[in-house]
């Protein structure tokens, strides 16, 4: 009897805890960072944010939860589709809540597709912020890292800082007013100017221009100098569009230094956009894929089972999947001599079963096929998994820098208008297999470069950006079919060059303030 | 069983058992100075009986009047006790009249008892132990087993669907599944908020183990004696942490002294689908590819297949039940073994549970100390196939189900244009194996242990061991068709197990006209849970069905990590009941809850609660009124309880997680894993509910018509949700926080009507009605109702779209539509979606900011009918439910009734007939036209019985049961009870044929 009731007080007295459990696997930063490959881990992570959408491929454990469909929630995906479908280079055969809407310039601040960019962006922020706050010079010592390990954090954080710049530099350039956040806090975000935003950009790019390893002297996948010096010009080039003032003499600068590196045009155009383009000497920087290890839903995989539908064949492009989503307009092939690319190779168009025009948005089959994008290699052989494509994302390419330092020297940055001519020359050559279509000092205008872009750089996700800076994206002036949601194209609203902060932010955030025309 | 032992306990022990109780004496003594000590001369014994029957009572309570002294009585009735000539003794026992008798020179006093007509003097079960109805505060209702639905019931909550006002348990389609529980509204936006399972005293883990339909069916629906329902938080805040869903309390049978039976209860159960869903048959699905799919004429095959036919089927189910249950002086048992084999109408579909449970009550060192085991243990085999019901009733009639050229396929006809056509619905049946075996083992010791020498104290202790183990396993063969695998396998193993130890001090004492009733506790209760097992896909070999996983290449393996997580809450907890001459009752109580699933400084939360009664009945003034009323006691409680269901643990605290092999990001050469924090609030707390009752319980026409009457207001606050962060303020877009507030008004009213009591013929009605409203008033740290809210009831038919929404000013589970456009003769437009909806904001635009809120999924009002009829031998009970003012969003005919569809993805499809009313060519997933009025009558179950035999050995009754049968409703569809009609479980009606023999 006794006993049982010591047995009953000691039960009292042994089962009380303190209540403190802990995962058995994962753990707080204080304890994970006191390894180094964890903060690897982490940068990983970041850049990995830019195309994966989860801790599973090619889907699973999503990063974000508020659009129902992991898929959607690539950045690559949404940033090429806020680029490209609101433009005359591609539009969308889908019925997804509201992705008819960036066909047609009709998308609300509830649009899922603008909230993918939005919550993304902040997310690559937030990563990035949190990151630097858990490897601090007193954190780092605290972890115990030696010499060699503190100097590996130290090239981690100026990374980081790069993404996150590039972070910024895009929600500047789809959002404009948006808040400057550099730490993790819970007071809620302020916007502030555009110019603010801008400088902030600028500063961190030369504060870590010196960090990073020379081009092409970083690992695979990682950043370096030139992807700074291509963000640099590209921030530059663009900046009289975010902030009213002209930086083009900065962006010559910035362009030169990469025309001085190790870079150079590829003989084979189609080899930047296929299943081995990792060996390209024309990409500055790219999100890489993978089929078995890197598999989402964004990225190549999209761009290319996005692409084909109708009369094509998927295995002919190295993959299985036929989404019958992604066309183009008549505009983007009227830009090319001839739509079969005998005269310049670069138009990559699909014919058989499609016509040209596009009466219903939604069938595939209206508007040419791109198969620009392919998950085969340079041998004709698949990638290593057709359902998911090993091509990688091609961010910045060295085509890219001839067109803008062209447009730079034409902007008045200075420069040389003959080398401009020659670089411009350079890619036609390649285009046109001889000299036959190479152009003159006097060909060399803003309306020309304007549509070399499009021709060289089609489908790889700045159009948009383009069409804002030679000021027709918007208003009357330019017209494709289904612009401003009419058939053969309508004047839209100026206020449409950026989109609206998704109306689930202004309710979280109550310091926002919408968009003007929002 | 003659104890006796208030005058003995200080003298020396007599019995060897009894020594030990040394220590406990010298408290006693100094306890006992406090007592005067009479003399007792004489000793008194006699035989207490039912007046009616002359049976003896045993168990009766004899008490000296105006001490503690008293006795109680044997199994044949009798006692014996020491008393002064003077002395007055009262004989009480549970539903009879006190009786009070002078000692006088008697030596031997027979006494026999009256029944008490007008006392409702029934014990009912609460948190932690039992009260006396008529001394109850809070709101809660008790459902007797003679009052439980009849029918196949496959778990508990299904015995009292409709029996309590409040008290909403929708039972669903299959009939082996789990039924949703909400009682008095939702509270929570949390979808696991689901009430309190306690069994026998031991709270349980609702959560049950993977593969396993339906978490509480380990327990024998048969075995359970009442089942008692906590409805607001003065009853339920001694639960804190656990109570704000409400609580539920299953009471399990015990035996009978002197009743040793032994019964048997078996049942066959057809089962038949009546009604199915309207699609367009094969003729008039050819016409309508001739009419609207012309060019697609040439893809119309030969056949006439009826595919849901093809996929459901008649079934016969059956269950039967075998108990032993008795008592004797020192031993009370109930053993009972159960078997039940549930074929569901989907072929294939089958649930067998087999359950063995016992409860055994013994009573040791001189029955001071009371120990009941008490196990119940469950074997359940659940086979389920993937629902095809959608598949079924769109693919093409008129190709046939076999194809006896395609090998690849099994001999099944396939599609085999894309990837994404749909696969053959019975070759998926036939060819998928989906197996969850899951062993459930609830153990639970409890003592009671009354401390010698102090009246009414009880220091009670359980302890309980809830074992769970679940195995999943899925299996498919090459020649399913699935473009994406070849070969696909699935095993996983779920261990877990709830633990918990609670003790309990309770002292229960009368000091004249003040009865106090104090309780004291402590509880420990822990959870583990672990998951491991492989996946894969295109196998090589697909010979060894599921259980070799090195069929799986290595780069289409995926291997779940063992993932254990456990969880701890630890509680103090308290009550005090007070009344005071039986008129003025107060009831306080108080719980302190620690968590593991909050952080420092939010692990710790505090739930009080109070309430008052007032009997009416007993104030004199009121007397002249009893001709009137036979009972009348006002109640008004006030409590705060807790819920922490669905939150996940250590979500208090940034942890850094690693992803899978299949997401890494290329370096150089090398793949890297990726590192990410979670999004967490460390601030996170409980949410919070407050609720105010106040309730009358009355009783007229001499007990004839009794009931009660409550209104309510419950108030959610800190209610927790997965929200949007404010961009840049975490590490992620959502994060699980306290964010908003949601409240329930409600007024329930409950009636029980003694029709006809008569020795032949009797007739009882059950009837309650409940109106409840709810509304969110704060979301996402917002009050303005102009504020978007948050998009949820994800439906089919296109990806990412919902219907629903979570608004401030609305209620839970409010639909948002488009307002669709009629024209003159009433019918739909049709067209460019430009056209056919209202423009709400003028833009000439249709899209997100034209979406209007309409309508609401869950019913406010809910009134429910039970009859018993008993007539000579025969007896017939029934069940009828109905539901008023909401709303079903028919997602099976708005994803299937469009013309488009029929050729849709270069195949044709079978469409749902509404097209045939609306003309529309395109899918308009978002009109309000798919949001119909659901307001639904059910009968859900109508039983009609017969008693052979009346002997008192052999009780031999057969019966015949109609279950679940279709509803009476405006609704087009198949069910109005579900909030978004999407392919659901085909209702089935049930006809039961079934003995119970008792001897």
């Amino acid at each position: 009897m006794k006993k049982f009731i010591y047995i009953v007080l000691m039960g009292l007295i042994l089962s009380c805890t303190d209540l403190d459990l802990r995962p058995e696997y994962g753990d707080t930063g204080n304890i994970a960072f006191q390894d180094v490959n964890n903060l690897e881990r982490y940068l990983a992570k970041i850049y990995a944010s830019y195309s994966l959408t989860g801790q599973q491929g090619p889907a699973g454990d999503a990063d974000l939860a508020l659009v129902n469909d992991e898929g959607f929630t690539s950045y690559i995906r949404a940033y090429w589709k806020a680029q490209e479908l609101t433009t005359d280079e591609a539009v969308i055969a889908w019925q997804d809540a509201g992705i008819q809407d960036l066909n047609t310039h009709t998308w609300s601040s509830d649009n899922q597709f603008v909230k993918v960019l939005y919550y993304r962006l902040f997310l690559i922020i937030s990563y990035s912020n949190d990151f630097l706050e858990q490897s601090t010079d007193d954190l780092l010592a605290e972890y115990g890292y030696n010499e060699e390990e503190f100097a590996l954090a130290q090239a981690y954080r100026s990374e980081v800082r790069f993404l996150r710049a590039m972070a910024y530099w895009h929600a500047l350039d789809l959002f404009r007013n948006i808040p400057l956040v550099t730490q993790i806090t819970a007071d809620f975000p302020v916007q502030t100017s555009p110019q603010n935003i801008f400088d902030f950009i600028e500063s961190e790019l030369q504060a870590i221009e010196n960090e990073l390893p020379d081009p092409q002297q970083n690992e695979y996948g990682r950043a370096d100098k030139a992807a700074v010096w291509m963000m640099q010009a590209k921030l530059y080039l663009n900046g009289e569009v975010y902030t009213g003032n002209s930086y083009y003499t900065q962006a010559i600068t910035a362009l030169e230094k990469i025309l001085d590196g190790p870079y150079t045009i590829e003989d084979d155009y189609q080899l930047n956009f296929r299943a081995d383009n990792h060996t390209s000497n024309e990409l500055i920087f790219t999100l890489p894929a993978d089929g078995i290890q890197t598999q989402s839903y964004g990225g190549a995989t999209f761009l290319i089972n996005g692409a084909i539908g109708g009369n094509m064949v998927a295995s002919n492009y190295g993959t299985s999947g036929a989404w019958a989503g992604l066309r183009t307009t008549k505009n983007l092939v009227q830009k090319f001599p001839d739509e079969t690319g005998d005269i310049d190779s670069r138009a990559i168009f699909f014919t058989d079963g499609q016509s040209l025009e596009i009466a219903d948005l939604t069938v595939f089959t209206e508007g040419y096929a791109v198969p620009k994008y392919t998950n085969l290699t340079t041998e004709g052989e698949p990638g290593s998994n057709i359902e998911f494509a090993d091509t990688d994302y091609p961010l910045f390419r060295l085509a890219d820098v001839y067109l803008m330092y062209a447009e730079a020297v034409l902007r008045g940055g200075g420069g040389s208008e003959a080398t401009a001519v020659n670089l411009i020359n350079e890619l036609r050559e390649r285009a046109y297999g001889d000299n036959s279509g190479n152009i003159t000092i006097a060909d060399l205008t803003l309306d020309f470069i304007l549509d070399e872009r499009a021709r060289e750089l089609y489908w790889e996700g700045h159009r948009r950006v383009d069409l804002i800076r030679f000021g027709v994206y918007t208003g009357g002036e330019y017209l494709w079919p289904w612009k401003g949601n009419n058939i053969d194209g309508a004047s839209i609203s100026e206020h449409l060059e950026i989109f609206p902060i998704p109306a689930t932010d202004l309710a979280a955030n109550l310091e926002l303030e919408q968009n003007n025309g929002y | 069983m003659n104890q006796n032992y208030t005058n003995s306990m200080c003298e020396p022990p007599k019995r060897k058992g009894v020594v030990s109780f040394k220590w406990i004496f010298s408290i006693c003594l100094m306890i006992l100075a406090a007592f005067q000590l009479q003399a007792q001369d004489a000793t008194v014994s006699g035989k207490v009986t039912d007046s009616k029957t002359g049976e003896p009572l045993p168990g009766s309570s004899i008490m000296i009047k105006g001490t503690s002294n008293g006795t109680t009585t044997n199994l044949d009735g009798e006692f014996k006790l020491q008393a002064d000539v003077n002395d007055i003794l009262i004989f009480s026992f549970i539903g009879y009249e006190n009786q009070e008798i002078e000692v006088g020179n008697r030596s031997v006093i027979n006494v026999e008892m009256q029944e008490d007509i007008s006392q409702l003097g029934e014990v009912v079960v609460i948190g932690y132990g039992e009260q006396e109805e008529k001394d109850v505060t809070g709101v809660v209702s008790t459902v007797k087993e003679e009052s439980f639905n009849r029918g196949q019931i496959a778990s508990p909550e299904r015995l009292i669907a409709g029996k309590i006002a409040g008290v909403d348990v929708t039972p669903g389609n299959t009939r082996a599944g789990g039924a949703g529980i909400t009682i008095r509204g939702r509270g929570s936006l949390n979808a696991q908020a689901q009430p309190l399972i306690v069994v026998d005293g031991v709270p349980i883990d609702n959560t049950g183990s993977s593969g396993n339909r339906n978490a509480n069916n380990f327990i024998n629906p048969s075995d359970i004696e009442s089942v008692t329902v906590l409805k607001d938080a003065s009853a339920t805040a001694i639960y804190g942490s656990r109570g704000a869903a409400g609580v539920i309390l299953y009471t399990t049978k015990s035996g009978k002294i002197g009743q040793n039976t032994v019964t048997y209860d078996g049942s066959f159960v057809f089962s038949e689908i009546l009604r199915e869903p309207d699609f367009l048959s094969t003729q008039n699905f050819r016409n309508a590819i001739r009419q609207f799919s012309p060019q697609n004429t040439n893809r119309l095959g030969e056949s006439d297949t009826d595919w849901f036919n093809e996929v459901t089927r008649n079934t016969l189910s059956q269950n039967h039940n075998l108990s032993f249950r008795g008592a004797t002086e020192k031993i009370n048992y109930l053993v009972s073994i159960n078997h039940m084999d549930n074929q569901e109408v989907i072929k294939g579909d089958r649930n067998q549970v087999t359950r063995l449970s016992m409860r055994l009550k013994t009573s040791v060192l001189n029955d001071y100390l009371d120990i009941t085991f008490n196990t119940k243990n469950a074997l359940t085999n659940d086979q389920y196939k993937p629902n095809v019901v959608g598949t079924a009733v769109s693919f093409d009639p008129t190709r046939p189900v076999y194809d006896p050229e395609a090998e690849q396929y099994g001999g099944y006809y396939e599609w085999d244009v894309a990837s994404i056509d749909p696969i053959n619905p019975v070759s998926t049946i036939n060819q998928t194996q989906s197996i969850g075996e899951n062993r459930r083992s609830f153990n639970a010791i409890n003592f009671d242990l009354r401390i010698p020498g102090i009246d009414g104290l009880t220091l009670s202790a359980t302890g309980s061991y809830d074992l769970r183990n679940g195995l999943n396993k899925v299996f498919e063969p090459f020649s399913l068709r699935n473009d994406n695998r070849d070969g696909y396998l699935q095993r996983t193993t779920n261990n877990a197990y709830t633990s918990t130890l609670f003790t309990t001090l309770n002292y229960n004492k009368s000091f004249g006209t003040h009865d106090i009733d104090l309780l004291g506790g402590y509880e420990f209760q822990e959870v583990f849970s672990e998951t491991t097992g492989y996946e894969g896909i295109n196998l090589t070999d697909d010979s060894k069905g599921f259980n070799d996983p090195t069929v799986i290449p290595r780069d289409f393996i995926d291997l779940y990590r063992a993932v254990p997580v456990t969880n701890q809450l630890q509680s103090y907890f308290g009550r005090v009941n007070y009344s005071y001459d039986d008129r003025y009752l107060l009831t306080l109580t108080g719980r302190l809850d620690g968590s593991t699933k909050f952080g420092f400084g939010n692990k710790y939360g505090f739930f009080p609660s109070a309430a008052l009664g007032w009997r009416l009945i007993e104030e004199d003034f009121f007397q002249r009124l009893t001709g009137v009323f036979s009972d009348l006691k006002l109640r008004v409680g006030w409590g705060q309880t807790g819920n922490q269901s669905g939150i996940d643990n250590y979500i208090y605290d940034k942890f850094y997680y690693l992803s899978d092999a299949s997401a890494t990001y290329q370096f150089g050469d090398e793949y890297i894993q990726l590192l990410r924090p979670e999004a967490v609030d460390p601030n996170i707390q409980w949410e919070r509910l407050i609720s105010t009752n106040i309730g009358i319980d009355f009783s007229v026409l001499k007990g004839r018509l009794s009931g009660n009457l409550d209104v309510y207001d419950k108030t959610t606050d800190q209610l927790l949700y997965n929200v949007p962060v404010a961009a840049g303020t975490n590490v992620g877009d959502r994060v699980v926080t306290n964010i908003g507030i949601m409240n329930n008004k409600g007024i329930e009213l409950g009636l029980n009507f003694i029709a006809i009591d008569k020795d032949r013929f009797s007739w009882d009605l059950n009837y309650n009605f409940t109106y409840n409203q709810n509304k969110i008033v704060k979301l996402n740290n917002e009050i303005n109702e102009d504020s978007p809210g948050i998009q949820v009831g994800g439906i089919t038919g296109d990806i990412g779209r919902t219907i629903q929404v979570l608004k401030v000013g609305q209620p839970f589970s409010t639909f948002l539509s488009y307002n669709h456009l009629y024209d003159d003769a009433g019918n739909p437009l049709t067209g460019a979606t430009n056209s056919i909806y209202e423009d709400l904001d003028g833009d000439g635009l249709i899209n997100e900011d034209d979406l209007q809120t309409q309508g609401v999924a869950i019913h406010p009002i809910f009134t429910n009918l039970s009859s018993n009829i008993r007539y000579g031998n025969f007896d017939i009970n029934l069940t009828l439910r109905a539901k008023f003012g909401g709303q079903t969003y028919n997602n099976t005919a708005s994803a299937n009734g469009w013309y488009g569809r029929l050729s849709e993805n270069q195949i044709l499809n079978n469409v749902h007939e509404s097209v045939i009313e609306t003309g529309f060519e395109n899918r308009q997933l978002l009109s309000d036209y798919y949001i119909e009025s659901s307001n639904f009558l059910k009968l859900d179950n109508l039983t009609l019985g017969y008693n052979v035999n009346q002997i008192k050995e052999f009780r031999l009754r057969l019966y015949t049961t109609v279950q679940n049968m279709i509803p009476i409703s405006g609704y087009s569809g198949l069910d109005p009870e579900v909030e978004i009609d999407n392919n659901i479980y085909p209702p089935s009606t049930a006809f039961i044929f079934g003995v119970n023999a008792q001897f």
